[in-house]
């Protein structure tokens, strides 16, 4: 299954979630103690602090962490928001549609492809807390477009997903964190079933290994080939590996060789291009 | 099935919610989410999207088209001998999803994005087209409207369009066997319906989601029986395993089916696409063996070699000859 990083605002919020899925702290660098991470088979959730600035530093620091180890996470966002009464009720799990900025007006969309049985709403940011009711029927929380602007950079809309548990009617009422963490206990089954669909249906992007990395790495230099040459010698090496097979022999032997003139970087790039495509017709 | 249904999510900008089809369109997807955007390409243009998620579940986005309602046409296609040739896109993507189509690298992403006010489409045609000087209009080009006729109902208005402008030729490619669509019209002369067809391997293996041969013969059949001018498309013709069996059978099989004789014409074009769009499917798409075989690539273009597309083209040829006449065998410009 694919990894997923879940970002919450609130050590409440994901307290439950923690427990639920029975993580345990990973404290191994600087962006792991900061975001309080956690991690248990496969899910990692971390937390950023309220408000969309610090949501979005903490979505691509995570996202960007967990990159460096060769990870391609799903990003998801979970956490409370209110709603105007009659638009959904107390305890509701919405999955959002549609996430706008109120102060730029920016509007961000997280695919939502997979089946589910939740129901779904749009949801506005807003910079401060929201205290009567708005005119708009979306949901209002203070971080989503911060992590969907951040998440967005990094990954594709089809694997971003924001899930938000009604936590008031935004008629100014406060909850201490025991009764967010009940609101999120509460529903934290049918976030699973989110999640684990999610993560068992929208596989990750293809990549090298790191042998194939060393083998690219080795090729650019020896062969100098251009940036426009790597990237097609990289794509050619996807393209074998997506075939389930090994790079093929010719590839090491190819680079054997003393390659020194144009002419020779030439020849070399095109028969170690060749030894990955094969002639053999589709 | 874990993947939503097709148009679960319909995403409609502001200037599109006024048109009739919006509604019509709304009316026939009732389960699905509506979603109000601005402009098609908030959603449409996002990056990074992934085609190969998306196209599990695709969504439809509706919206007013500004201004582009017909372009020139293009080099890839035959111009059947009209020096004033357009394309038009009433649509953009396709309901199939055929492993070898140039819009997976053209587009950034396979959500359906249906123009609502087809008027303004027709009133451009109608501007640009004016005279008498004849004209040639591709109408599902960037899309395969036949197979969605029963939703967007845009054939029916670009026939009604073809009887009022008798000196356009228009032209709806199609791999669908939906010829059903159309039954309650009757047919003018200047309106082609053009079939591509595959062998059945090629149907099976490479053109996901379209009809079998069978039902596309089926109704190029009856399409036949209806009055309406047919027009088949060998095209393209792939260099698979076996491609010399495998394309003796689809000319072999067609023509024991349809009538030769009341054809309009037999296209072949052996497979060729943009360099460009070639290495960004190579990108979405590394596990395919057809997308990532190495073409021949030269002038911007990406196909097989000179020789192998001679030796494609003589063979498709010569059987397609034993059942046609040679005037009714139209070249793809630059590949005989
Ligand atoms: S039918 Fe045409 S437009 Fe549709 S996927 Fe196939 S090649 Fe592309």
């Amino acid at each position: 299954m694919r990894p997923a990083l879940v970002v919450t605002a609130l050590m409440c919020e994901a307290t439950p979630l923690i427990d639920a899925w029975g993580l345990r702290p990973l404290r191994r660098s600087e962006v792991e103690e900061r975001f309080q991470l956690f991690y248990g088979d496969g899910v990692y959730v971390g937390v950023s602090g309220i408000g969309k600035l610090r949501s979005a530093v903490a979505t691509s620091a995570l996202l960007a962490h967990l990159r460096s180890q060769d990870l391609t996470p799903l990003a998801i966002n979970i956490g409370i928001a209110g709603c105007p009464a009659g638009l959904a009720r107390l305890g509701d799990l919405i999955l959002v549609h549609k996430v706008r900025d109120v102060a730029t007006n920016s509007r961000l969309y997280p695919d939502i492809l997979i089946k589910h049985h939740l129901k779904e709403l749009p949801l506005d940011t807003h910079d401060h807390p929201v205290t009567t009711p708005p005119s708009e029927q979306a949901l209002v929380d203070m971080e989503c477009s911060g992590f969907m602007q951040a998440a967005t950079t990094l990954v594709s809309p089809s694997e971003t997903a924001v899930l938000k548990v009604i936590s008031d009617h935004c008629d100014g009422t406060r909850l201490s964190p025991e009764q967010v963490s009940q609101h999120l206990g509460a529903v934290s089954d049918q976030i699973t079933a989110v999640i684990t669909s999610l993560r068992s249906e929208l596989p990750a992007p293809l990549q090298l290994r790191t042998e194939d990395i060393q083998a690219l790495d080795f090729a650019t230099s020896h062969a100098r080939l251009s940036v426009t040459q790597r990237i097609e010698l990289e794509r050619a090496m996807l393209a074998t590996r997506a075939s389930g097979k090994a790079l093929p022999s010719e590839f090491h032997s190819i680079l054997a060789q003393p390659i020194k003139s144009k002419d020779q970087r030439r020849i070399a790039f095109a028969a170690l291009v060749a030894a990955l495509r094969g002639e053999e017709l589709p | 099935m874990t993947f939503l249904p097709l148009f679960s999510h319909i995403y409609i900008e502001d200037a599109a919610r006024e048109y009739p089809l919006t509604e019509h369109i709304l009316a026939r997807f009732p389960k699905a989410q509506t979603i109000s955007i601005q402009n098609y390409k908030e959603v449409f243009n996002r990056p990074r999207q992934r085609w190969e998620h998306q196209r599990q579940s695709l969504k439809l986005i509706l919206a007013a088209r500004r201004d582009s309602f017909l372009y020139p046409g293009s080099s890839f296609v035959p111009n059947f001998d009209h020096t004033r040739f357009f394309y038009t896109t009433p649509i953009l993507n396709c309901v199939y999803g055929c492993e070898y189509c140039y819009l997976q690298g053209l587009l950034s992403s396979p959500t359906m994005v249906a123009f609502v006010n087809h008027t303004a489409f027709t009133e451009a045609a109608a501007r640009e087209l004016s005279g008498s000087t004849p004209a040639y209009l591709c109408i599902s080009y960037d899309t395969d409207l036949l197979a969605i006729e029963d939703i967007f109902g845009y054939c029916a208005e670009w026939i009604e369009f073809a009887k009022s402008h008798p000196h356009v030729t228009i032209e709806i490619r199609t791999k669908s066997a939906n010829i059903r669509a159309l039954e309650h019209i009757t047919p003018p002369s200047n309106v082609i319906l053009a079939w591509t067809l595959s062998p059945d391997d090629v149907v099976k293996r490479f053109e996901h989601k379209t009809p079998s041969l069978q039902a596309r013969l089926k109704a190029i059949a009856h399409a036949q029986k209806l009055q309406w001018r047919v027009r088949l498309c060998f095209d393209p013709i792939l260099r698979v395993k076996e491609w010399q069996k495998h394309y003796q059978e689809l000319v072999e099989t067609t023509f024991a089916t349809i009538e030769p004789n009341a054809l309009a014409d037999v296209s072949l074009g052996v497979f060729r696409i943009n360099s460009g769009y070639l290495r960004t499917m190579q990108e979405q798409r590394p596990d395919s063996r057809l997308v990532t075989y190495p073409y021949h690539v030269q002038n911007g273009s990406a196909s097989y070699t000179d020789a192998e597309r001679q030796e494609m083209i003589t063979h498709v040829s010569e059987h397609t000859l034993r059942s046609i006449p040679k005037e009714k065998l139209c070249p793809v410009p630059w590949q005989w």
